[in-house]
């Protein structure tokens, strides 16, 4: 009787100095600088859709890739409608979700995209970059951060 | 001391398998390519779901919808819980212009526990429909959903 209870004790200890590894590992992890991004510049661009706009972020995928989201709020100026969208990894330009800014003098807009596994992404590190440009033909877009940091991208793991 | 390192190995090893099973993956992103019209008065399905998995002790989740549209007249998104009625609902202006183009939107809805949330599975289907008659045509579009710790 007695050498059992010291194996419970035992196990009881082994599991609470577990708990207590795990507990404190978790918050050790920061959100990777490269997840994030604000800029606070004005960033110009004119020309038809689509080209980069030089803008990029990376997410490392663990050995099994799961998606990824990415989040981008923007206040811009325009003269014309403007789609945007991502190339992952320096591929094409593409819509993984809503594209369309459409024509007003300016304004604000997030957009949150979602890549998956199957569109391409790879173990290790993805790159995001924003791209874009006119729906009908040549438009200027300016991309305003300003000092209030309002232009700001992030992408993350769903899981 | 064998016998320790054993027990603390056992117990290192139960720990990670539990960890291993949360990581399954759930339905807690969706992306939609190509476009849906939905007409009549709010609110009704708009179909696209996603899923997450509550733990015993419920936690606020947020749902974040983003979308393309065109709309004939004003219309209301919102999110069903776990089938319940529509909540929350978001609006969206009129958008039809003649070249073709959409608008985009996104919205975020913050759900409670005591909005229906449960242990286990949960699923959020948007909702919606239009404020006068009419009908909204909806673009490409994500929906994701995520715990709010």
């Amino acid at each position: 009787m007695k050498r059992i209870s010291t194996i419970v004790r035992q196990y009881l200890i082994g599991l609470a100095v577990g708990c207590f590894i795990m507990g404190c590992a978790t918050p050790a992890f920061p959100v990777p600088p490269n997840e994030v991004l604000q800029f606070s510049n004005f960033l110009g661009f004119s020309g038809p859709c689509c080209s980069s706009f030089g803008v990029s972020v990376q997410v490392t995928e663990p050995a099994k890739p799961s998606p990824v989201v990415i989040t981008w709020s923007t206040d811009f100026q325009s003269t014309g409608s403007v789609l945007v969208g991502l190339m992952l990894n320096g591929g094409p330009c593409t819509f993984y979700g809503p594209a369309s800014i459409s024509f007003s003098d300016d304004g604000s807009r997030t957009f949150q995209w979602v890549v998956l596994p199957s569109d391409g992404l790879r173990v290790g590190t993805n790159t995001f970059t924003l791209c874009g440009g006119g729906e009908f033909g040549d438009v200027m877009l300016g991309l305003n951060g300003l000092a209030n940091n309002t232009n700001a991208i992030a992408a993350r793991l769903s899981n | 001391m064998k016998k320790r390192v054993l027990h603390f190995a056992i117990v290192i090893m139960v720990l990670a398998i539990g960890t291993v099973a949360f990581a399954v993956p759930t339905n807690q992103v969706t992306r939609v390519q190509f476009n849906q019209t939905f007409t009549g008065f709010c609110c009704f399905t708009w179909v696209e779901s996603v899923t997450i998995n509550e733990p015993r002790a419920l936690v606020p989740v947020v749902v974040t919808l983003s979308t393309d549209y065109r709309a004939t007249t004003p219309a209301l998104a919102g999110i069903s819980v776990n089938g319940h009625e529509c909540l929350t609902t978001a609006h969206l202006n009129e958008y039809v212009p003649s070249d073709g183009s959409f608008a985009s939107y996104t919205f975020q809805w913050v759900v409670a526990p005591g909005d229906g949330l449960m242990k286990g599975n949960n699923t959020f289907t948007l909702c919606g429909g239009m404020d006068a008659g009419g009908s909204i045509t909806l673009g490409f579009n994500t929906l994701a959903v995520r715990m709010s710790k």
